[in-house]
Formats: C-alpha cells, structure tokens, sequence
C-alpha cells in the first residue's frame, strides 16, 4: 500500500564536454524513497550524488530514465511542472552563506515561498516567517537581521525553514551539515529528525560522512561515478558491507572511540585517485581501485543484484 | 620523537581591532613541541586555531596585535628582525592551509611555484643550484608526497589538478627543502576522505622519515585521534585540556572535550547527542572566569564565572583548565 | 534582542555607522566627501553664496572689465565686467544637472537592459541586447553628441539627450556581467524552482547584490558625464550664454590667455576640483564595498 513519494527508473543524467564526449554524472540509478523514512545517498566527489538531487528538484532535465512523484511523471525540469508541484519537493543546498540572499533580511527570504505557495498550506501548517522560524527553533525576532548577522548553523536553519515554508513531502538535502561545527551538527540534524517526524516528511540525505548517516538514515544507498554500488538498510549497511568501495569508504574514516575502529572493516587501503567521470574506465567502474578486481570485471558491467532481503549490491563478487 | 624542545609559546595573547572594539581572541595560550611531535590543536570554528598559526608565523591582519613569547630554538620569534624572520619562513618553518585551491596562483604553473619555493629557500641557506638541480628536487619533492608521473603534475596548472592532487602539491612545497616545523591548518577537510586519509597517512610518513614536527589544527576529533601524539583541545581562544592523544581519548576531563566526543556522530549507532546548549562567547567582553561556563553543565555559577582556571596537571603530561575537576 | 518594529531602521543607522567608521579610515575619502558635499551646497545656494550674483545674467559693466584676481573679484572679472568667481558657482549648477540627469536616467535604463540579458542568457533577448549595446558603445560619446548636436538645437536639454543616449551602454555592461555570475547563486536558483517570477528575481534578489559596483561607477562617472558635458559646451553645444558654463567659460577665456589667465585657469581649476571630489568619492566607495563583502 505504500506508494513510494520518490521513484527513480534508470535515471541518467549526461553532461556534453566536447565533441561527442560526454560527462556521465548520473549514469542509471533506480531507487525508491517512501513516505517517512530518510534515504541517505553516500559518495564522493564525481559520485553524481548532487546531479541526482538537482535533476530530482527539476534544475536539470533528465537525459534518459523516469522521475515520479506519487505514481506522477515528473521527468522534465521544474519550469515545465506545474506550480504546485514545485512547492512539493524541496531542497537544502550544502553551502548555508550562499543560499540565503545576502542583500535581503530574513523575513523577505522567507516571504517567497509562501506567497508563491500559500495555497499548499492547509491552515495548521506555519504561514508567517516568524512561525516558520518558531518551528525550526530559531527566536522570531531573527526577521529583521541579515543572513551575515547570523552562524552558520543558523543560516542553515532558516534553509531549511525556507524549504518547509511550501510544506513539502520530499526534502533533498545535500550536505546541510558539513560546513558546521560538529556540536551544530547536532543540533540541527536533531531539528530535522524531529520535523520529519512532526510532518511526516521523507529525506533524501546527501553526504560523505558516513559517521553521520549511521545515526539519520533508515536506508543507505552508496554511488561510486554515477552509478549505485550497494543499497540496504542502514544497520545491514554498515555491519555486513558487501561492496569493496564500501568496504573501502568505510576502512578510511577517522573514527573516535574503540568500539568504532572494531565495527570498521579490516583496512582496506585506499589507492588511487578517483578517475574523472568523462574517462570512465570500460567493465565495472571501480576496477582500477578494487583490490579484489577479477578479469571479468574490467570488461563486464555488473548488474545490481539482491544478495539479501533488502539488500542490494552491484559486485560480480556476488 | 626526542625530547628536544623545537616550539614553546607562553602566554600568547592576540587581540583584533574592531568597529566595536577589541576582540580579545587569544588568551594566554601556552603550550611545547618537541622535535618529531605530532601536536594537535583541536577545537570548533572561530576557537582561534587559524589565528594561532598566523601569530606563530607572524602573519597576523594589520588590525591585530599579539604579546607573550614564542621560543623557536630558544630565539624568541616576537623579537627577532625582519629579515630573520623571512629567513625563518624559507628555512624552518612551512604552513599548509585548509583550501588547496586558493593557496595555489592560477596562473602558473605547478612547477613554476615550486621551483621559486625552493629556490628561495635555497638562497636563505647560501646554498646556489642551477635550474635542473632545482627542478630535480621539486621533483622528488612530488614523487615523495605520492603524486603519480611528477613530470606531467610540474607541467600542469593547477586547475588541472583535483583537490586531492593539489593538497599534496602545497605540501610537496612545504616539505621539498627539509624544514623542522610544518603547520597545517584542516588538511583533510575540504577533500574525500579516501584521500583525506592518504594525505594523513603521508604526513605521519613524513614525521617518521625526516623527524620533522608537525602541528595539525582541525575540528575533526577522529583526525586527531588518528595522526596526532598529544592533543591541545582549544575553546573561545583558550586551551582547555591538553595531554597525550591517547589519554584524552581514554579519559576526557574537560566538560568542553566531553560534550564535544558526545557530539561526534558514532559508527555503533547510538544516535545524536543534544549539542552543546547556547553559543560561543563574544570576544567582545569575555566573561573574566572560564570562557566555557555558559555553556558548562556542571559548571558552579560562583568560581567559574569570576577566576579563569589555570591548566593543571591531572595525571601524566595531561593538564586541564577547569574548577570543577580536581586533580587527585 | 527586543522584539522591534524599528529593526529595519536600526538596521540603516547601524550600516550608516559602520560605513563611516571604515571611510573615515582613509583621510582622502574624507577630502572628497567633503569635496562633494560643498560643491553641491554651492551650486544649491548659489544666490546666496555668490557675491555677485547678478552677474550670472544679463550683465556688463565696462568699468570693471578685465580685473585680475583681488579681494573685491576673488577671480577677477570677464571682459563684460562679470565677477568670474560668481560665474563658476552659478556654472555649478548647470555642471551638476548634467550629471545627475544623464546619470539618473542612463543608469535605471542600462541597469535593467543588462539584468535582463544577463538572467536570459543565451536567448534572443539577449542577443538582441547585447547586440544594441555593441552598436552603442562602438560610438564615441562625443562624436555622437556632436552629431545630435548638429541635427538638434544647441542647448543644455539636447547636450544631456546626446550623452545619454551613449551613457547607458556602460551600465548595462557592467549589470550583464553581473547577472551573470548571479545566476549560478543558490538562492537565485532556490527562486526559479519555486516558480518565482523573472520580473521578481531580477529586481528583488539579483539588483540589491549589483548595487555596489553601479553606485561605484555612477560616483566616478559623475566626473567623466561633467568631463564631457565641459567639452560640449567648450564647442558651444550646451549651456548657451549668458547663462555661465565652465566649458564655455574656458573655451571664451582662451582667447586672451596668457595675459588674462584668470579667465581660463579659474573655471579650469574648478572642473578639476570637482572631477577629484567625486573620483575620491568613488574610490572609497570601491573600498567600502570590498571590505563589505570581506566581512
């Protein structure tokens, strides 16, 4: 019975960099993001976690594959949608002090959204910026200030009452944490939790840091060069990780206290550079880093395959 | 690691001149490096790591204005002329800063700026090579620090280069000509964190080979558990516990250090922590007693907010600022 | 923090403060403020500053042609017997007009064309655009003015019109490279994909962030626009007499130099003294609003 809120089918995204060439930023992810539940998307830099964002909110369109809302075809970018879906997914960019408008104070950033959207809300839903702040635990009386006059954490947190302002039911965030203090991370990723919870909202959460999608993701997905190298639930993820990439990532984060250095995998170190994504390497794209690359895999692509209930993995180890 | 002493500053006091006063930034900050120490200074934006590192090199804005001694080899870097300083900048000490991007100039190439690097590091210790001994030590200089084909990455500029490729390319810079100290302000932070590790794994390499020391500022605590000997855990300017890496770990003291473990995002799971409840102080009117106890829950309204504690020793090498915790 | 309806206006006098904190830091910014505000003081009371205020009329009097500077004409008289130095206030005026009038409509006029072929870039609005100022710009100011000159009639009204028209040009440059790069900005982006309007994005979140640089360039450009208008009517396409203007003051005057230099260095003086006001003036702004955004 649960329809999923976000559907992706064989979702590409191809960039053109010159004659004939092309940068596969996002080269055929499916997934699933159902109502309440946060999907954390991990990977590094040229992993086209942002592109998979950007083209879900309609900043690009889709070169190949489907993106559905509730059973809706939402393939082409936002300025094709109509209105009202705009106001339905939305999105919290990684840097908090380039999106908020530096010139305008709080109250006309926050203005927009519910002026262009206020026929979404259904009159329990915060109207007024001085709610909107209320609900995301800043004081009202931050309407009048500029977005300088505020910390990081706060910006971030007036982004995120930015993105709430239309009541959505999908909010993508891409790294709205990682430009803060850990002891602000704190505080705003518990505001998150506690909305979602509050307004039954689902998360696509974007992120490298793997520490911190142990502790917010219902289900982890990883991608390595525009492709999905594993999905599971997130305890699954990270105690039983299939994948070499993963187990990779996840032998080469600093970790704290002891009991964490014996939950990491056996080290796994990392080699190489990430290879830029206009030179994807034939085979599966992560042989030239694997260290337990067969023959069959510089020259087959794996599919993704269930190894377990719920578990998914891209590997021709499997 | 031996016990020479490389680095001690004592008392170090920097203050900012403002619109709206003085920000009183530094407050007598004191600690020691010994030769092939990795020292970590660890602390949360705006704690005054980045303007330690400008004070220790001397780099501070106009509107800044620093007191106390910093003792290189016994000479006091506060007192010493010009010239000895820039002397020190090419010879002694070297800084890696936190984006590798804008530390590198555009418009020139990688081998361009390593070369007039070593050269001018060269020419404060006398020494004269010609122009193909110092491309041959830039380029081992690359080769050390694990960049693969040296020849292609001395050709290239450096936006050709990934983060990765040229955070090391700074620190083939700092490290070509041998130097006794390196400061390295976030090196990992802005990169992956396969390549944060491989950047951190040759920075210990570096230490062990070459005996250089090492000051690693960062706010990432698993960083510091993992590439740094002792610890100095900065809040609001001051450091508030300072000790072997080891034993802050195993036994954090400060109230500041604990909450800050208890923010860390942990593997095993157990969810997130509340924060640390309120906000830094302004270095406007620092409160006279301990900088933290706004924010401290077990701090006691009377001491703490009028006599600013001084660093104790609580066990082994392992001092702590603060009342509430005595030493046994 | 209290609750306050007067927030925005805190907001202004602290911004106001600030600003003249970091200003008051450069002493030649302060030269040029003062500068700036004395000669506009001037040329609006000039009735009541000038000693001989008449003498910007319809005046003569033969008697006292052709006086050197002395303490009863601080800059000596004009062969009709004027004092110069009333003159010179009185020309203020005409010299301001022509500037704040080809300012005040070429900057909200270039300003917009530009924003708008900025934010829709690689359209035909822009190329449209573009390619108007292109044609524009191709052609020197005061070729052009000339040529209006030359079609219309000499007077201050076509002289403001001919400069005008050419003046726009530079602004909308200067806003087109701006929207540009605003375009890549999240919270321009965060607009869009709420369906906000271009006319609102433009306008609301795009021109507060140009304002910096355009109030730079329109501060210098005062003393090119006056530069130019001096020019105009050194050839006798501006301000017609009796009614004084310093170019038509030093273009009379040169006639009779060097014995009579007071005619042509006075006015000359005074077009420098204000080119140099507004130049210090656009300097520290320029500084203002980088140290602004290092903040």
């Amino acid at each position: 019975m649960n329809v999923p809120v976000l559907r992706l089918s064989m979702l590409k995204k191809y960039f053109p960099y010159k004659k004939g060439l092309f940068v596969k930023a996002v080269d055929g992810i499916n997934l699933e993001i159902f109502p309440g539940e946060t999907l954390g998307l991990v990977g590094e830099s040229g992993s086209g976690k942002s592109t998979v964002a950007y083209t879900v909110v309609g900043m690009y369109a889709p070169t190949e594959g489907k993106i559905t809302y509730k059973g809706q075809d939402i393939s082409f970018p936002s300025k094709f949608r109509p209105h009202e879906m705009k106001g339905r997914i939305r999105i919290v960019f990684q840097d908090p002090n380039s999106s908020l408008n530096p010139r305008r104070t709080i109250r006309q950033i926050l203005s927009i959204p519910l002026k262009l959207h206020k026929n979404n809300s259904n009159g329990e839903f915060p109207s007024s910026p001085e709610a909107l702040l209320e609900e995301v635990g800043i004081s009202p009386t931050y309407v009048h200030r500029f977005s300088r006059s505020l910390s990081g954490g706060e910006r971030q947190l007036v982004a995120i009452a930015h993105a709430l302002a239309t009541d959505p039911d999908l909010v993508l965030l891409d790294e709205p944490t990682s430009a803060l203090d850990v002891s602000i991370q704190a505080k705003v990723i518990n505001r998150l939790v506690d909305l979602q919870e509050r307004h039954r909202l689902s998360y696509l959460f974007i992120t490298h840091d793997l520490s911190l999608m142990r502790n917010v993701a219902h289900r982890v997905a990883i991608m390595y060069l525009g492709k999905m190298c594993e999905i599971a639930k997130t305890r699954e993820f990270f105690e039983n990780p299939l994948h070499p990439y993963t187990q990779m990532l996840l032998s080469s984060i600093p970790v704290v206290t002891g009991e964490e250095e014996q939950l990491k995998p056996k080290k796994i170190t990392s080699r190489g550079e990430i290879p830029s994504p206009v030179n994807i390497p034939p085979g599966c794209s992560f042989n030239l880093r694997c260290p337990f690359a067969m023959d069959k895999c510089k020259e087959v692509d794996p599919e993704m395959k269930e190894f377990e209930a719920e578990h998914h993995v891209r590997c021709h180890l499997y | 690691m031996n016990d020479t002493v490389l680095l001690e500053v004592k008392d170090l006091n920097v203050h900012y001149r403002v619109y709206e006063g003085l920000l009183h930034v530094l407050n007598d900050i004191s600690f020691s490096l010994v030769e092939g120490e990795r020292l970590g200074l660890v602390g949360e934006t705006g704690c005054g790591k980045t303007t330690t590192f400008r004070a220790l090199l001397r780099v501070l804005d106009s509107n800044a204005t620093s007191r106390g001694t910093i003792l290189y080899k016994g000479k006091d870097l506060s007192r010493i002329s010009h010239p000895e300083l820039l002397n020190m900048r090419r010879t002694e000490m070297s800084m890696i800063f936190q984006d590798p991007t804008s530390s590198l100039n555009p418009v020139f190439t990688v081998g361009e700026q390593i070369t007039s690097v070593i050269k001018a590091s060269l020419q404060a210790r006398n020494v004269n090579l010609n122009k193909n001994d110092v491309k041959n030590i830039a380029l081992k200089a690359l080769s050390d620090v694990l960049l693969p084909d040296p020849e292609r990455i001395f050709e290239s500029y450096p936006f050709q280069l990934s983060g990765g490729m040229r955070q090391r390319v700074c620190i083939a810079m700092s490290v070509a000509t041998e130097r006794k100290l390196l400061l390295a302000d976030e090196p990992g932070t802005s990169l992956d964190v396969t390549i944060q590790d491989q950047i951190l794994r040759l920075l210990n390499n570096l230490v062990k080979t070459t005996g250089m020391s090492v000051i690693l500022a960062t706010h990432s605590l698993g960083v510091v558990r993992e590439a740094t000997d002792r610890v100095c855990v900065m809040y609001g300017g001051e450091i508030v516990e300072i000790g072997p890496t080891r034993l802050i770990f195993a036994n954090p003291l400060h109230p500041y250090t604990k909450a800050l473990l208890a923010c860390v995002p942990k593997l095993t799971g157990e969810g997130f922590a509340e924060g640390i409840p309120g906000e830094m102080i302004g270095y406007l009117n620092p409160p006279p007693g301990c900088r933290f106890q706004p924010r401290c829950i077990f701090a006691d309204k009377g001491e703490c907010s009028q006599r600013k504690p001084e660093l104790k020793i609580y066990e082994k090498d392992h001092f702590v600022a603060c009342h509430v915790i005595n030493p046994n | 923090m209290s609750a306050d309806k007067y927030g925005s206006l805190r907001n202004l006098t602290d911004k106001a403060k600030r600003a003249w904190y970091r200003l008051s830091k450069n002493k030649l910014s302060i030269v040029g403020f003062i500068g700036v505000i004395v000669i506009v003081l001037a040329a609006i009371f000039a009735p009541y500053i000038a000693p001989y205020p008449s003498h910007a009329g319809k005046v003569v009097d033969f008697i006292n042609a052709n006086q050197p500077p002395s303490l009863k004409h601080l800059c000596g008289t004009d062969p009709m017997g004027r004092d110069v130095f009333s003159r010179i206030i009185f020309a203020l005026r005409s010299t301001l007009l022509m500037g704040v009038v080809v300012l005040s409509i070429s900057v909200p006029f270039g300003t917009t064309m530009g924003l708008i072929a900025g934010y829709f870039q690689g359209s035909l609005i822009d190329s449209f655009i573009t390619r108007l100022t292109d044609i524009f710009l191709a052609v020197p100011p005061l070729i052009l003015a000339l040529s209006v000159a030359a079609l219309l009639k000499p007077n201050l009204m076509n002289a403001m019109l001919a400069i005008t028209i050419t003046w726009w040009t530079w602004y909308a440059r200067l806003a087109y490279g701006m929207a540009v790069t605003l375009n890549r900005e999240y919270y321009v982006r965060s607009a869009q994909l709420l369906g906000a309007s271009w006319v609102h994005i433009i306008f609301r979140e795009m021109l507060p962030n140009c304002l910096s640089p355009i109030l730079t360039k329109m501060t210098l450009d005062m003393g090119i626009v006056i530069m130019t208008a001096a020019a105009l009517s050194f050839v006798g396409l501006g301000e017609q007499p009796p009614t004084p203007a310093l170019g038509t003051m030093i273009s009379d005057g040169a006639k009779y130099m060097p014995t009579q230099w007071w005619l042509t260095v006075f006015p000359a003086l005074a077009i420098m003294i204000i080119v140099l006001s507004f130049n210090l003036l656009g300097d520290s702004f320029r500084d203002l609003f980088s140290t602004e955004e290092k903040q």
